[in-house]
Formats: structure tokens, C-alpha cells, sequence
């Protein structure tokens, strides 16, 4: 591995990776830092979008809170990070193919939170809808002590609405990073 | 005591909460990324009216969007308000839309953690 004084991320390219992601099925695609004023733009571009593909109300609904939790996870994780600028960025991506939506994101996240974020999507993918239901209800009613950020119920608050597993991966970045991509899909039957 | 009341924003709903009559309203959008932060002020104002409430409390919530940091500001809400339940004859009164099944299911894990009343009310058609 080479050395040098910025910030080393290796092989690890987000702009390629990004670029390799759109598609004809993409539909939105964001690559940046998320500050407070670029959420508030993605968010509006975002249901502008989704309002011009979708008839159904209640599809727009679904999709865009999947949305608004994916993305208001990742500003929360990095608000407070002062890491070096190129770990800001993070990209977004609204694809659809037939009836089938899907939002992808990609952040990075220090190499310590791994196992914590792994292991709470293992145990959301292993649920039914009625045990989602039943955690969604436990961590609204006692809280969640071992979630700093509010994590805790997005990502099953997600999984209640997806009409599949959430999908992740954790890309080999550097010593102290990993990059995490999760993608949520719904069907959408119009 | 002074009503507490806040008009819309893209990301933050209307609050309308009337020390006089009891009537009190939570509508629009609810999906500051601060919500604790947000709510803050109506906690510590609901904290006053408990100490002297009306004698009847209605709160109704229509939301149309709300992020899961407001839910756990909504708990705080409601749990206020089941401090007044000797004191005040109080109810929530939750909207969600026809054919909404999330919205539906949002309220009715409210109902099941809060002790006081939680009406779920459809609203039909279109808005």
C-alpha cells in the first residue's frame, strides 16, 4: 500500500463507482457532501421525481420516506465528523426497473461500526413483517441505548416498507474506512 | 398562559396548541433532522399546561410525512399528555389516509404503547 500525506483510500474510487452505477434505469443520482442545504435540495428533487414517475400517492409515500430515513441516516452519521473531505461524500440513487424501485446510498463509515451496523441488518433481514412490527414498537416504546445516531429505528422503519431484504455490502476503503452501500427496494403495483 | 403555536415549513408541521380550550394540532410534515431539537420547545410548554389544563384536551395529529426521530418526539408527546389523564378528559386523534396501511399502522403502534385514548380517523378521497 502507498503512502502519502492526504488521506490514502487505496483502490477505493467513488466517482468511478458512481459513474459505473448510472444506468437508463436510474432515475435520480446524487454524488457529494450531504449539508443541511443539499439534503433539503435532494429531498426536493427527489420527491419531484418520484411524483413525475409514480401515479399512486401511496407508492410516492412509501418510497420517499424509505428515502428521507436512508438519507437522513447518513447526514446524522457524518454531521458531526470532521474527517478529511473526500470521506464526506456520499451518493444517492433512485433506479427503477419495471416495477421495482429501489434506493441506493453509499457512504462512508469508520471500520469500528461495521460489526454494530452488520449485525443490526442480519437481525432486521431475519424478521417477518410482524416481528418488524414488534421491534419497531419495543424501540419507540423503551428507546435504544446502544444507537447513538437514530439508526436504530430507520433501518427497520425501512425494512417495514421494503418488499425485500435490505441489501449491503462494506467496500475495503483503507486501514480506518470501509465504504457501505444499502439498497431498499419496493414493488410497486400501479 | 400563552397558546403555543407554529405555522408550517417544508420539513416541520403546523403546531397549534391552545391553553384555553384544549384544542390542540399537529399537521403537515413532520421531518426535521433535529427533531428533539424541534419539539423542545412544545415539551416544556406542555409541561406548563399540565400544571393548569382545560378540561378537555383533544390532540389531533394529521400527518402526512414523518421521520422516525419525530415518532420518538410524538412518544414524548403523548406521554405528556397521559399525565393529565385525571386531570383532563384527553384524547389523540389520529388521521391517516385511505388505503394508507403505514400511516394506519403508525397510529395503532401508538395505541398500543400509550395509555391514553388514540382514535385513528380515515380521511376519505382524495386531499
Amino acid at each position: 500500500m502507498s503512502q502519502s500525506i492526504s488521506m490514502d483510500i487505496g483502490a477505493f474510487d467513488i466517482n468511478d463507482r458512481y459513474n459505473k452505477l448510472i444506468s437508463e434505469n436510474t432515475l435520480y443520482s446524487y454524488l457529494g457532501h450531504l449539508s443541511e442545504s443539499e439534503l433539503d435540495n435532494i429531498l426536493l428533487r427527489t420527491e419531484k421525481t418520484l411524483t413525475k414517475s409514480l401515479s399512486s400517492r401511496l407508492a410516492i409515500k412509501k418510497l420517499y420516506n424509505i428515502l428521507l430515513e436512508s438519507i437522513q441516516n447518513i447526514y446524522s452519521y457524518l454531521k458531526d465528523r470532521s474527517d478529511h473531505e473526500q470521506l464526506l461524500n456520499a451518493y444517492i440513487f433512485v433506479n427503477r426497473v419495471n416495477d421495482k424501485y429501489s434506493i441506493l446510498t453509499g457512504n462512508y463509515i469508520l471500520k469500528e461500526d461495521v460489526s454494530g451496523i452488520k449485525r443490526r441488518i442480519e437481525l432486521i433481514n431475519g424478521m417477518t413483517k410482524n416481528e418488524l412490527k414488534n421491534l419497531y414498537r419495543g424501540v419507540l416504546d423503551i428507546g435504544d441505548t446502544t444507537d447513538r445516531g437514530g439508526a436504530g429505528l430507520g433501518f427497520i422503519d425501512m425494512a417495514k416498507r421494503a418488499s425485500s431484504d435490505l441489501v449491503f455490502d462494506f467496500l475495503d476503503v483503507n486501514e480506518k474506512y470501509v465504504f457501505f452501500t444499502l439498497e431498499t427496494a419496493v414493488m410497486v403495483e400501479e | 398562559m400563552e397558546n403555543y403555536t407554529l405555522t408550517p415549513s417544508p420539513k416541520t408541521p403546523r403546531l397549534y396548541f391552545n391553553s384555553e380550550s384544549g384544542d390542540f394540532e399537529i399537521s403537515g410534515r413532520s421531518i426535521p433532522e433535529n427533531s428533539i431539537e424541534f419539539y423542545k420547545p412544545l415539551v416544556e410548554w406542555l409541561d406548563k399546561y399540565i400544571a393548569n389544563p382545560a378540561a378537555k384536551t383533544r390532540l389531533t395529529v394529521n400527518l402526512e410525512y414523518f421521520n422516525t426521530s419525530s415518532s420518538k418526539c410524538l412518544v414524548e408527546i403523548f406521554r405528556k399528555l397521559e399525565k393529565l389523564n385525571t386531570k383532563s378528559d384527553v384524547k389523540v386523534l389520529w388521521h391517516y389516509e385511505e388505503e394508507d396501511e403505514d400511516m394506519l399502522e403508525s397510529g395503532d403502534d401508538f395505541k398500543k404503547i400509550i395509555k391514553i385514548p388514540i382514535e385513528l380517523i380515515v380521511i376519505k378521497g382524495d386531499r
